[in-house]
């Protein structure tokens, strides 16, 4: 019957009268009834092999089809037919659904140990069909097991406020008390680092920073020599220089910022060759204020904070001595650091901020 | 699911009702299962990752349906929309993962279960008219698998397509009818 009807000559000429029109429109209607029972999943008529193909197709799309209603219902109302295996429903990352303890429930307005008929107001606040947070219902819904009654919060310490609202309210504090210790650690830890980042050896954190930022813990420590150089030379105790700036040498060598630890080559090799001479010629660093950007501002005096070995500011604007803005300081600074050696720096060593003259 | 649930069933199950969400997957699950099986496919030979996804639809609706009930648009386009990208992004994952291939682009994977020799058949089948469906243009073969696989009516599908009821007929039948001329060869090699 079908085949017949396929071989006329449908988009030969158009539909120029009732009769044509009227058979275009009973082919229409007549696949339509057609998908309309394959869809409702019938058998295809008998004389019609491609029906029989679009049936056979459609029913091994049904075949096997599991059923795991039960599952998806729990899931996403958290009670009804038995116990959560807390684990499933963790990975369900639905806050609502982690729920071991609930007793099998009818209607969901009913019982006062049912989280999740109170908090419907709570809930539909956050937006349902969002991801939930996942990393949070896992370590939020971890201890639901272990709570030892849901029905009465008597036995929840630091909920024991929310007792009178439940569900959502005492999920969300338990959630909150996780979310700020949470925030409170990563502050602190931030915070740790950033001190560790700065700190030089004289600085509590110095231990902190030799294990976080071994490559800034070289330099700060190379910096620390020379410092000590520094205050040897003022002293005029040379010898204490010379083994200051080996020690300061030696931790260069570990260094792998290969700018810094030109720097402080730099600054080594200065101070060395201001040993053997006079006091009287130190190696010029006496900076200037606020004219050597890139200096590295180490402090004379170990007292003072650790300043960050790059930071301007500190190093820069504390110099009460000599406030000329000039870039060099003739006479006091002999060229002893040939170009090629500090590319990006300008020919000024280093910032005293205490003022003190190194001479 | 022939017609849009009922209000109240809508908004019990938006409350988590446990009767009333089981009633709605009652609903629309099985064509949920069949559309993502149709249209992903057997991959490593079983339905495991179109089922898969067929669950995260589900879940995806329960969750959405407070945003349905305010929308009021037809249920079947709110159902399939969602399932629909959920689809395309698990033919994405395929895609990168490049172990699979989806019905859309190359035929099923064969069975590799041995199993009776009717479902073999029924299995070979379906892989043919998966590999069928490929000469469908991409709406076309939408349409197909909506309204045989699915089982929605023309006015339904209509609502996720875009177009007109009679539009969606006209559609169709241009769909079967290139099937046909297709499946000739098919069909004659399944008699031989």
């Amino acid at each position: 019957m079908r085949d017949d009807h396929r071989n006329a000559p449908v988009g030969g000429n158009p539909p120029a009268d009732d009769a044509d029109q009227s058979y275009a429109d009973s082919l229409l209607h007549a696949d339509d009834l057609l998908l309309d029972a394959l869809g409702r999943g019938e058998p295809a008529p008998a004389d019609d092999p491609f029906a029989a193909l679009l049936a056979t197709w459609r029913a091994e799309l049904d075949h096997d089809q599991s059923d795991p209603d039960a599952d998806l219902v729990r899931a996403f109302c958290g009670t009804s037919t038995g116990p959560v295996p807390p684990a499933a429903a963790a990975t369900v990352a639905d806050p609502v659904t982690a729920d071991p303890a609930a007793p099998p429930t009818g209607p969901a307005t009913t019982s006062t140990a049912d989280p999740t008929a109170a908090p419907q107001p709570a809930l539909d606040a956050t937006p349902p069909s969002g991801p939930t947070p996942t990393p949070l219902t896992g370590p939020a819904a971890a201890p639901r097991p272990s709570a030892p009654d849901r029905h009465g919060p008597a036995g929840r310490g630091p909920a024991s406020r929310n007792r009178h609202r439940r569900g959502s309210a005492r999920r969300v504090g338990r959630l909150g008390r996780l979310l700020i210790g949470v925030a409170t650690a990563l502050v602190a830890v931030a915070a740790l680092g950033v001190g560790a980042n700065n700190a030089g050896p004289t600085s509590p954190l110095w231990p902190v920073a030799r294990l976080v930022y071994p490559e800034q813990a070289a330099g700060r420590a190379a910096e620390h020599e020379i410092d000590l150089a520094r205050q040897a030379v003022t002293d005029q105790r040379y010898d204490r220089a010379r083994e200051h700036l080996d020690r300061a040498e030696a931790h260069l060598a570990e260094m792998t910022d290969p700018g810094w630890a030109r720097q402080l080559g730099a600054e080594i090799a200065r101070l060395r060759a201001a040993l053997p001479p006079a006091p009287g010629q130190g190696p010029g660093a006496t900076p200037p204020a606020g004219t050597a950007p890139d200096a590295p501002g180490v402090p004379v005096q170990p007292t003072p904070a650790p300043t960050p070995g790059r930071s301007t500011a500190p190093g820069g604007g504390g110099q009460p001595a000599a406030p000329t803005p000039s870039p060099t300081r003739p006479g006091l600074l002999p060229p002893l650091l040939p170009s090629p050696l500090l590319p990006d720096l300008p020919l000024v060593p280093s910032l005293l901020p205490s003022g003190l003259p190194l001479i | 699911m022939t017609s849009a649930p009922e209000t109240d069933l809508a908004r019990r199950a938006a409350a988590r009702d446990p009767e009333a969400v089981a009633a709605l997957l009652a609903q629309i699950r099985p064509g949920l299962v069949r559309y993502c099986r149709a249209r992903l496919g057997r991959i490593g030979g079983a339905y495991t990752t179109a089922d898969d996804v067929a669950q995260e639809v589900c879940l995806a609706v329960l969750r959405a349906l407070p945003g349905y009930r305010d929308q009021g648009r037809p249920f079947a386009a709110f159902v399939y929309g969602i399932a629909a990208h959920k689809v395309v992004d698990a033919q994405r994952a395929a895609i990168r993962n490049a172990a699979v291939t989806s019905a859309a682009m190359l035929p099923d994977e064969p069975d590799g279960s041995p199993g009776p020799e009717q479902r073999a058949v029924a299995t070979d089948l379906a892989r043919r008219l998966s590999a069928l469906l490929t000469c469908l243009s991409d709406v076309q073969r939408e349409i197909v698998l909506l309204r045989v696989a699915v089982g929605l009516t023309a006015d339904e599908v209509g609502t996720i397509v875009g177009m007109s009821p009679a539009a969606v007929r006209v559609a169709q039948s241009r769909a079967l009818a290139r099937l046909r001329e297709h499946a000739r060869d098919t069909l004659d090699e399944v008699a031989a």
